[in-house]
């Protein structure tokens, strides 16, 4: 079937993501300039840095610190998603409202927050780039997973206890599988953002807490290495790509009936 | 779960069951035994603790005193997935991302039933609620009524010795009522399972329950089977919620036992050796124990007629200036409109009911 | 980061600049597409010879009086459009888009290497800015630009260990004091390789802008054993690490930590008498500038003895304008802090451009870090 041409999302993702990603692209197979921007001849210097000894660990602590917060959020978020879920409707709307205020609030503002509370010991460290980083992340993942709670009709779960299930089971066959879409739409909401942060990190992490984020930042502002820092974003862009194509294949699918019999 | 290892014992007991809710009394006291084998309905208003009484059978509530027993074993300190009951649920809360086998396996998947059992176990309850080929169906593609039998069938597979249902038949069509009314019925009694059977519609627990319990805020007015809850109401509650009846009040005639004096009016014979103490009473005619004629107790004008197939039902003024229903055979020809009648009944026919002042 | 860049660094300017950031990749796509050539007005009152004219000046925040605006626009009756940059990066990058879009830019003393190599520069017409001759020969002929063909200094200052005078020893007087460990957990270092690195090679008396093996792998040693001792490497925040007491060590730039004491008084600054880093900004017109002669008055009206002095007075830094220095508010002048004595002025020296030299030292720093 054929619709209209989509003239406007296609003109967006020209403009601001195919044009800009090709741009990094060319300029990370360029030969660095010393002073800046790039020289005319190729080179592969950026991607042998990008996917050498040194940022490989980086990567590799970017994604285990954006899949702890992910995992994080997700214990966090899921009992108080399946509690507000339950709450009456006037009470839930005031509690996402609420939920949703630090989404309002500038980001930056809350990090200078978190500056003030968190003590020195934890400044600096990993893990309270984590902490933070779970902290503001979260509203990400209570939202779709309170839209995903909200849909399950609660008489399911009692059902579920009735004809012998356990509370875990409970879960596990039957409030999970049903909110696994909005899980999954949570995590990526949160994964994605968090494999790239650079805000938390820089401000938090002190500059001792190095991810992917500062150190493309670092590269490309301070070191004025264009084509390590643009090979570097096309590794972040090509790590997050993938588990987000994946998570879009494993949320349009969403809860399908399974056989009795196979689902084991 | 075979039959050797069930105890002894009714198949549900609840003693002495309280169940508050923020101060409130929803179940009172109540004390209430489903047979084994047995089709217990129970009847009452909403807000009368029907669908408590079940939660607390279930577990999914406990009580605040009373003791619950399913087999004669006290499971009130069970959680619910330890009792061996199963509730079909008033909007089947079918699980939507398992298909219809998968949703009727699910108890015994739970229990640890091994998979060939269990598919065998599954297809044969699908076949007593008519479904055997809807085996691999999406739930979402069913019907209502498809919907209310697969619960049926999930909750019957186990083969446990009651099933609960709560108001199973209140979402359906009324066309489908009678239909499915009738499958649960003969399927209840081809499986001797006994059923614990919540609805406020008193023609369905009338028409298929072996014994009917009228619940009132909380508390069990009557059990009995139901031609005695219908013929001999033991409270003016019972008797209005079991079918329409016209209420005249009196008093107790000072002429001699037996007589009523209606207020206003005549006295009429009543076949009651005690009259209840008074000192008002309420007596109480169903429409269809009416009759009309040229002698009786009282003079009444027909003021309309309405007509329903089997029946005609005549409204009726009385001289007493109390509106009465009367319906009669549709077969025999009845007054116009506007003519005067004198109605009587039967004496035997009259519930009497004392009333505090 | 290079010095000036952090000192006006504004935290909350860092999510404009990513912002920034991803437009200018944008324009650098569209390549330096042709700009309108606006006509310049021609001038009727010879007393305003810019009257109707608009100056563009591209600076960093907070980085001139702002009456001066004003009272260059009254003399010209030109306008001034003033707009801010944040990092070296951001004012870099602008000029590769396209510098044409000011008239006026302050490039720090690392900036300019880029700039002038590039040729965005225009060369600077001398005899339209007597104002030369105020300015001390000591930031004159620099490294960055010998002959000052494109640029002329407009405020410098020094690196410096900012301390809390409760906390350290009354008798610490230069950067050793940075790897003592009795201040574990309470030292910070800038976030920067080439003035860290550069620090360290100063502590150890070796040439401050060394690139030899042999002595990077003893800064090395020097600053691998100094990390677990390091509360934060920051170029922006020593700031109010210093103000909240956080830090009791503090390395960043002289001017910053002058403005710390301002609101902690137990900060003390530590200038090493044997010598630090010197930085300068400095004043350029880039090439493709629409207003030229606006530009050379503009630069010249700043060199001024008595602008200078009430600028210096306004941004706090040291002015290199001689001829300004005598009229600046004494308490500033007189402050070692903040213009040190001649001697140890003598001992200060420049960063150099390392070229493809720089890889060492940031394979050092990623090492360490």
């Amino acid at each position: 079937m054929k619709g209209p041409a989509a003239w406007p999302p296609l003109i967006y993702l020209v403009a601001f993501f195919l044009v800009p990603t090709c741009l990094v692209a060319s300029y990370s197979l360029r030969a660095r300039d010393f002073s800046g921007h790039i020289r005319a001849e190729a080179s592969v210097e950026g991607w042998r840095e990008a996917t050498g000894s040194y940022s490989m660990p980086i990567l590799g602590r970017s994604l285990a610190l954006a899949g702890a917060v992910t995992a994080a959020c997700l214990v966090l978020g899921y009992p108080c998603a399946m509690v507000l879920a339950r709450q009456p409707k006037g009470q839930r709307r005031a509690w996402v409202v609420l939920l949703s205020f630090p989404l309002v609030t500038s980001q930056l503002l809350r990090i200078f927050g978190w500056l003030n509370l968190l003590p020195l010991s934890l400044r600096g460290t990993t893990w309270g780039v984590g902490l933070v980083m779970a902290a503001a992340y979260l509203p990400f993942m209570l939202l779709p997973l309170l839209r995903a709670c909200e849909r399950v009709d609660p008489d399911v779960r009692l059902a579920a206890l009735d004809l012998g299930a356990t509370p875990w089971q409970a879960f596990h066959r039957v409030t999970w599988p049903l909110t696994r879409p909005g899980a999954i739409a949570g995590c990526s909401l949160v994964f994605i953002p968090a494999a790239g942060e650079y805000l938390i990190p820089h401000f938090i992490g002190e500059g001792k807490v190095t991810v992917l984020g500062t150190m493309i930042v670092e590269e490309f502002m301070e070191r004025r290495n264009w084509p390590f820092a643009s090979a570097a974003a096309m590794v972040l862009l090509i790590v997050i790509v993938v588990p987000a194509a994946v998570s879009i294949r494993l949320s349009g699918k969403g809860p399908r009936a399974r056989p009795g019999g196979a689902s084991e | 779960m075979g039959s050797s290892d069930r105890a002894d014992g009714p198949a549900i007991e609840l003693r002495e069951v309280s169940k508050r809710f923020g101060g409130r009394a929803v179940i009172d006291g109540t004390s209430l035994t489903v047979g084994r084998g047995e089709f217990l309905a129970l009847i009452g208003p909403s807000g009368s603790g029907k669908s408590t009484l079940l939660k607390l059978v279930s577990g999914i509530e406990s009580p605040d005193s009373g003791r619950v027993l399913l087999s004669g074993q006290d499971v009130t300190e069970q959680p619910p997935y330890r009792r061996r009951v199963h509730t079909v649920f008033q909007n089947y809360a079918l699980f939507p991302h398992l298909d219809v086998a998968g949703n009727v396996g699910f108890p015994l998947r739970m229990a640890g039933v091994d998979r060939r059992t269990r598919s065998a176990r599954v297809a044969q309850a699908l076949d007593w609620v008519e479904l055997g080929p809807f085996a691999s169906r999406r739930v979402e593609a069913l019907s209502g009524g498809e919907r209310q039998r697969v619960a049926l069938a999930r909750a019957l597979v186990s083969e446990s010795e009651a099933v609960l249902l709560d108001e199973p038949l209140s979402a359906l069509d009324p066309h489908l009522r009678t239909q499915t009314l009738e499958l649960l019925q003969d399927i209840q009694e081809r499986l001797k399972v006994a059923y614990l059977y919540v609805t406020h519609d008193r023609e369905e627990a009338l028409r298929a329950a072996h014994r009917v319990g009228v619940l009132n805020q909380g508390r069990l007015e009557q059990v009995g089977p139901p031609e005695e809850i219908y013929r001999r109401p033991v409270s003016p509650f019972v008797a209005s919620f079991i079918g329409p009846i016209n209420w005249l009040s009196g008093e107790r005639s000072e002429q001699g036992d037996g007589w009523v004096e209606l207020s206003g009016g005549p006295r009429v014979p009543t076949t009651s050796r005690t009259l209840p103490a008074g000192p008002k009473l309420l007596l109480g005619v169903r429409p269809q124990d009416l009759w009309l004629g040229l002698e009786g107790f009282l003079g009444a004008r027909i003021v309309g007629r309405q007509f329903s197939g089997t029946s005609v039902s005549l409204r009726l003024m009385s001289e007493l200036g109390v509106p009465l229903t009367a319906e009669l055979r549709a077969d025999v020809e009845t007054p116009p409109v506007g003519t005067d009648v004198r109605v009587s009944w039967s004496p035997e026919e009259a519930h009497i009911f004392g009333v505090a002042p | 980061m290079n010095v000036p860049t952090t000192i006006h660094v504004d935290r909350t300017r860092i999510a404009a600049r990513l912002a920034w950031l991803a437009a200018s990749l944008v324009l650098l796509a569209a390549g330096c597409g042709g700009h309108a050539n606006d006509k310049e007005p021609a001038a009727s009152d010879p007393s305003r010879p810019f009257a109707g004219q608009t100056l563009r000046v591209f600076n960093w925040s907070d980085y001139i009086d702002p009456d001066l605006l004003k009272e260059f626009e009254a003399q010209t009756g030109a306008k001034v459009q003033y707009d801010n940059f944040a990092s070296d990066a951001e004012l870099e990058t602008k000029m590769l888009a396209g510098g044409s879009e000011y008239d006026v830019i302050f490039p720090s003393d690392r900036s300019m290497t880029p700039l002038v190599k590039k040729g965005l520069l225009a060369p600077l017409d001398k005899s339209l800015l007597p104002g030369m001759k105020h300015l001390d020969p000591k930031f004159l002929d620099a490294r960055f630009d010998r002959g000052n063909r494109y640029s002329v200094p407009y405020f410098w200052g020094t690196v410096a260990v900012g301390v809390q005078s409760d906390k350290v020893d009354k008798d610490a007087k230069d950067f050793k004091v940075l790897f003592d460990p009795k201040y574990s957990g309470h030292i910070t270092m800038l976030d920067d390789p080439e003035n860290v690195v550069a620090i360290v090679l100063l502590s150890l008396n070796l040439p401050m802008n060394s690139t030899k093996d042999e002595d990077l792998a003893k800064v090395k040693a020097v600053l691998k054993a100094q990390r677990p001792l390091v509360q934060a490497y920051t170029s922006d925040a020593f700031k109010d690490k210093l103000i909240s007491g956080d830090a009791w060590v503090a390395l960043g730039w002289s001017g910053d930590i002058l403005q710390a004491r301002e609101k902690r008084a137990s900060v003390r600054v530590i200038v090493p008498s044997s010598g630090s880093m010197i930085w300068a900004d400095s004043m350029a017109i880039p090439v493709g500038a629409k207003q030229p002669k606006l530009a050379h008055a503009f630069i010249d009206f700043l060199l001024g003895p008595e602008v200078a002095a009430r600028n210096a007075n306004f941004v706090r830094y040291p002015t290199p304008n001689a001829a300004a220095r005598a009229k600046v508010d004494p308490a500033l002048r007189s402050d070692p802090a903040v213009y040190p004595p001649a001697d140890v002025l003598d001992r200060c020296q420049w960063l150099e451009d390392r070229g493809a030299d720089i890889s060492k030292i940031e394979r050092l720093w990623r090492e360490i870090k």
